[in-house]
C-alpha cells in the first residue's frame, strides 16, 4: 500500500491531500471526476426531473404513483449526496444546463407514447437499470482505493437495485399479469431514501 | 423462423478474437457469450463506452437511443445495440474517439 504523498506543501491551498492519496491508490481523478458528473446528471436531469412528470400520469393507480414519488426524491437524494464529492474532488458542474444534461450517461426518461402504466413502468424499470450500471461503474472504480466515493456510490447503488426491483414487481403484475416480489414492503415517508440519508431502514 | 447469424471480427487491444451473432442479437452480447467482455456502462446505446469502429458490413443500430447521421457517417457503432447485417470487421475500445467525434458537432458526449 502506497503511502500518502507528501508533495503538499505545508499551507497550499492548491492542492487536496484528500485527491492526492487516492490518486497515489490508482484512482484516475479527471475520469472519476466526468463519471460523476456523468452520473449527477443522470439522477438530475433524466430522471428527477423526468419522474416529476411521469408521475402525474399514473392517475388511476395511486400505488404506482407513490412508488414513482418515491424513486423520484431518492434519486434527487442522490444528486445532492454527490454534488458535494465534485467539487471536493476538484470538479464541477456544467454552468449550462443544456450542456449538463448532455452529459448524462442515461437517456432522458421521457413520458412514452401513449402514457399508460406499462409503458411508464417500462421507461422507470429500464431507467433504474441504467443508473445500477452507472454506480456500479463508479464502485468498481473506487473500491479499495477511494472509501469516500465508493461509500457514496454504494449507498445509492443501494437504493438504485431497489428500485428495480420495484419496477420489475409493479411491471410483471401490470403487463403480464405475474407476482414477481420485490420482497420489499414499505418506505416509511415518500422519498424516504434509507441510505443515502443514513436513516434507519425498514427492518422490523 | 431461425434467426440467421453473421461472422463477427473484433480488433481488441488484446488482439483479433472472432464469434457468431444472431441476427436479432445485440454485438455485445454475443460477445459475452463467447466470453469477450467488452466495455459498457448504460446498454442503451447512450453512454458511448462501448464504441467501436466499423471496418467491414453493416449494422442495424436503430436500437441505440441516441445516435445520429455523424455517427455513422464516421463509422461509429454502438456494439451493446447494434445488430448485425452482414459479416464484420469491427475495431473496438474507441469510446474516447467517439466523445472527441461527439463534441466537435455539440451532440451529447456522456464522460468526456
Amino acid at each position: 500500500m502506497p503511502d500518502a504523498p507528501k508533495s503538499v506543501g505545508h499551507g497550499d491551498v492548491t492542492q487536496r491531500v484528500g485527491v492526492e492519496v487516492i490518486r497515489s491508490r490508482g484512482v484516475d481523478v479527471e475520469k472519476l471526476i466526468k463519471m460523476l458528473v456523468a452520473n449527477a446528471a443522470a439522477e438530475f436531469a433524466s430522471t428527477y426531473y423526468y419522474y416529476t412528470i411521469l408521475r402525474m400520469h399514473l392517475a388511476g393507480h395511486e400505488d404506482y404513483k407513490e412508488i414513482c414519488e418515491d424513486a423520484r426524491l431518492e434519486d434527487r437524494a442522490h444528486w445532492e449526496l454527490i454534488v458535494p464529492r465534485i467539487y471536493e474532488l476538484g470538479g464541477e458542474l456544467p454552468n449550462d444546463l443544456p450542456a449538463f444534461h448532455n452529459q448524462a450517461g442515461c437517456i432522458a426518461a421521457k413520458l412514452p407514447d401513449p402514457p399508460t402504466a406499462v409503458n411508464i413502468l417500462t421507461v422507470l424499470l429500464e431507467s433504474e437499470r441504467c443508473a445500477i450500471r452507472s454506480w456500479t461503474a463508479i464502485c468498481d472504480m473506487t473500491f479499495g482505493k477511494d472509501p469516500r466515493t465508493y461509500d457514496l456510490a454504494a449507498r445509492i447503488l443501494n437504493e438504485e437495485v431497489e428500485h428495480e426491483a420495484w419496477f420489475i414487481e409493479l411491471l410483471a403484475h401490470e403487463r403480464d399479469g405475474k407476482s414477481i416480489p420485490s420482497g420489499h414492503f414499505r418506505r416509511g415517508e415518500p422519498g424516504e431514501a434509507p441510505f443515502s440519508k443514513n436513516r434507519r431502514f425498514y427492518n422490523p | 423462423m431461425e434467426e440467421k447469424a453473421y461472422t463477427v471480427t473484433l480488433e481488441t487491444p488484446e488482439g483479433e478474437r472472432h464469434l457468431l451473432c444472431r441476427s436479432d442479437e445485440f454485438i455485445w452480447n454475443a460477445a459475452a457469450r463467447h466470453g469477450i467482455l467488452l466495455p459498457s456502462i448504460c446498454h442503451q446505446g447512450r453512454c458511448l463506452t462501448c464504441a467501436g469502429i466499423l471496418l467491414e458490413g453493416t449494422v442495424d443500430q436503430s436500437s441505440a437511443v441516441s445516435f445520429f447521421p455523424e455517427d455513422k457517417e464516421a463509422a461509429f457503432v454502438l456494439l451493446c445495440t447494434a445488430k448485425p447485417r452482414t459479416n464484420l470487421r469491427i475495431r473496438t475500445h474507441e469510446a474516447q474517439a467517439m466523445r472527441e467525434h461527439r463534441a466537435k458537432f455539440g451532440l451529447p458526449a456522456p464522460y468526456l
